[in-house]
Parts: structure tokens; sequence; C-alpha cells
């Protein structure tokens, strides 16, 4: 997968102190990025969408009646997604490699929420340093939910978290990720943490193999 | 200053909604706040005089198309107006006479039906069953207040 990213273009050497003013310019170029990559892609009625995945949680829910189990199916689910997603990720947007955390996270909140599901999503930071938040309002998949009491353990959006985890996992990330605030549970906000467990080394086939 | 949600059950004046699915089953009914200073009936009157009305409207949309069908019934000096979704889903005004103007009913019963799709939209909600919702409660209060208190 990570074989056919273009290399980066080639940058002057930045003096000392030049990467903050660098990394605002990355940030307001990824959004323009996701932008333009949003206007480039197909559209779906967003009403039909919300129902559509409505109709399959509440069928998840009365087929396996354990919300933790249908918090699982949601997120496999979305790994699913994910690790085909993130071609399309690749090649509509044409990012170039990113080089470190920050720029995936920001690849991820700026480009991939917004080319997928027109969301104008940041990066929260936290203490730990393998650690971000994705947190965004206005979430089209939970439009006109309204989660009933018995459901209130229910991550009505893990599929989101799943397909996160997926995508990175095609680029040698191997992350956890939680749905650790929700619209639909009262919050102000959505937020979906990302944690990094460890970097994988790109496997590269020998001829013998 | 505004009384909190719910004083309208203690309150003088008051215009009761039903709103009546399929089976007569009754998803939503609520006491709304109204511009009459007139008595209201007893609580055990207002569900008789509410399926009696059912009857009437049933007559009705026989021979009418609109959804609107304005005044169905009329129980001592309280008529009851009616509107009728696409889904035959009935919604009943009970209210003093003379005191809510035909247009103000109407556009609030299209109001009422606009958040009733809404609820409908929630894939958790199940047709033809009670709405639970606090949030459409709210809103139907607050559509009353806005239409019926001039």
């Amino acid at each position: 997968p990570a074989s056919h990213l273009l290399p980066p273009p080639h940058q002057p050497p930045l003096p000392l102190g030049a990467a903050p003013a660098v990394w605002k310019m990355s940030l307001a170029k990824m959004a323009r990025l996701g932008d333009a990559t949003f206007e480039k892609m197909d559209k779906v009625n967003s009403e039909l969408l919300a129902m559509t995945y409505g109709a399959m949680v509440t069928t998840l829910i009365k087929d396996f009646q354990d919300i933790k189990t249908v918090n699982e199916e949601l997120e496999k689910m979305g790994h699913n997604i994910g690790v085909r997603l993130i071609d399309e990720f690749l090649a509509k947007s044409g990012i170039t490699q990113c080089r470190n955390l920050k720029d995936t996270a920001h690849s991820i909140a700026k480009i991939g929420f917004k080319m997928f599901l027109g969301i104008n999503a940041e990066v929260a930071w936290s203490s730990n340093p393998r650690q971000f938040s994705i947190e965004f309002k206005g979430n089209p998949l939970i439009e006109f939910v309204e989660l009933p009491e018995e459901y209130k353990d229910l991550d009505y959006s893990n599929i989101l978290c799943g397909v996160i985890r997926g995508a990175l996992s095609m680029v040698q990330m191997v992350v956890t990720t939680h749905l650790q605030r929700s619209e639909l549970k009262g919050d102000p906000l959505t937020e979906i943490q990302v944690t990094l467990q460890k970097v994988n080394a790109e496997k590269v086939k020998g001829d013998d193999d | 200053p505004d009384p909190p949600f719910g004083s309208g059950r203690n309150s003088p004046t008051m215009v009761y909604l039903a709103m009546v699915a399929k089976g007569d089953v009754v998803i939503y009914e609520a006491k709304l706040p109204g511009p009459s200073t007139t008595k209201n009936p007893p609580e055990n009157q207002l569900q008789f005089i509410v399926h009696q009305a059912l009857d009437s409207l049933d007559q009705k949309i026989k021979s009418n198309s609109h959804m609107y069908l304005k005044e169905v019934d009329r129980f001592n000096n309280m008529p009851v107006s009616a509107f009728v979704t696409a889904g035959h889903v009935k919604f009943l005004l009970l209210y003093h006479a003379g005191t809510l103007e035909d247009g103000a009913i109407k556009q609030f019963f299209t109001e009422l039906y606009k958040n009733y799709v809404k609820v409908c939209m929630n894939p958790f909600y199940l047709k033809n069953t009670p709405i639970s919702s606090a949030i459409f409660a709210d809103r139907i209060y607050m559509l009353a207040r806005n239409y019926f208190l001039r």
C-alpha cells in the first residue's frame, strides 16, 4: 500500500525555530486540500445515509441484543471499510507522505473527514504524544437520532472509530480508537480518541517469497 | 417569566392535544397552554371526548380529501379540530369555542406534522408506539405558546 506514494517534494532545509511557521502553513494547506477533494467526490443524499445507517444499527441491536457486542460489531464493520477506504483517500486527495503523527492526525481531520463526510473536524492533543483526538460537531450519521435511555451505552458512531483504525493499519500504523464523547449522549461535540500503539516496519516481499 | 414546562397541567387555561395512530392507539397527548380562561373539563372526560370525536372524524375522512379537517365534533362548548396525516395518523385538538383562530390551528397542525415526521425518522422510534421524546414534548409546548397565546 505505501509503496505507491510519491516521495515528498524537495523542501529547502529549515532553519531552527522555523518549524511552527511551516506547520501552520501545512495545516491550512491540508484544509484547502480537504475542501478541494470534497468538491471532487460523488455525493449521496445525507438523509438517505443517516436512515440507512440507523436501520443497520437497530437491526444489529435486534440481532445481538447486547449493546457491548453491537459496539464491537460496528467497530469491526468500520475496520473493513477503512482498509479499503485508504486507497480512495490517498488516490483522490493526492496527499504526500505524512512526516509524523501530527501530519497523520491533521490529514484524517482536515482531509479524510471532510472528503467522506463533509465534516470540518479539529485535532486536539493530550499530554500523551502518541495520542490525539478528532473532534467535530454535526455528524451526518446522527441526523434525527435520539438515543433511548436503555441504549445509553451504545456507541452509535462507533463505525467511524473502526474506519480510522482500519485505514491506518494499511499504512503501517497500529492504533486503538475510542468514542470518547458523543453529541448523542449530551456532549457538546463528538470526540474520537486515537492512540498509536506501534508503527510497523514496511515489509518488502523478496523475489523468493 | 416563562412558566416551566409542565406547569400547563396546573394552569387554568389549556388546549388538549391528542395524536392517534392506527388502531386508535394514542401515541401522544398533552395539555398545552391556551388563551381561554374558562375552566377545563375534568381529566377523565378528556379521553372520552377525543374518542367520540374520532368516530365523527372517520366519517369526515371518507368525504374530504384535505389533511386539515377543521371542526369535526363539539362537546358542550368545546370544538374538536382535526388533522389527518398521509399515513393516517390523526391529530385532535380540543379547545374552548371562539378562543382560537382557524389559521392558527392550521399552522400549529402543520408544524406538529413536521415534528412528527422528525420523530418517525429516528431509527429507534417504533411506528404506532407512544412518543416519549422530551425534545418533542418541549417543541410542541413551544409551538402551542407561539400559535395559541396572543
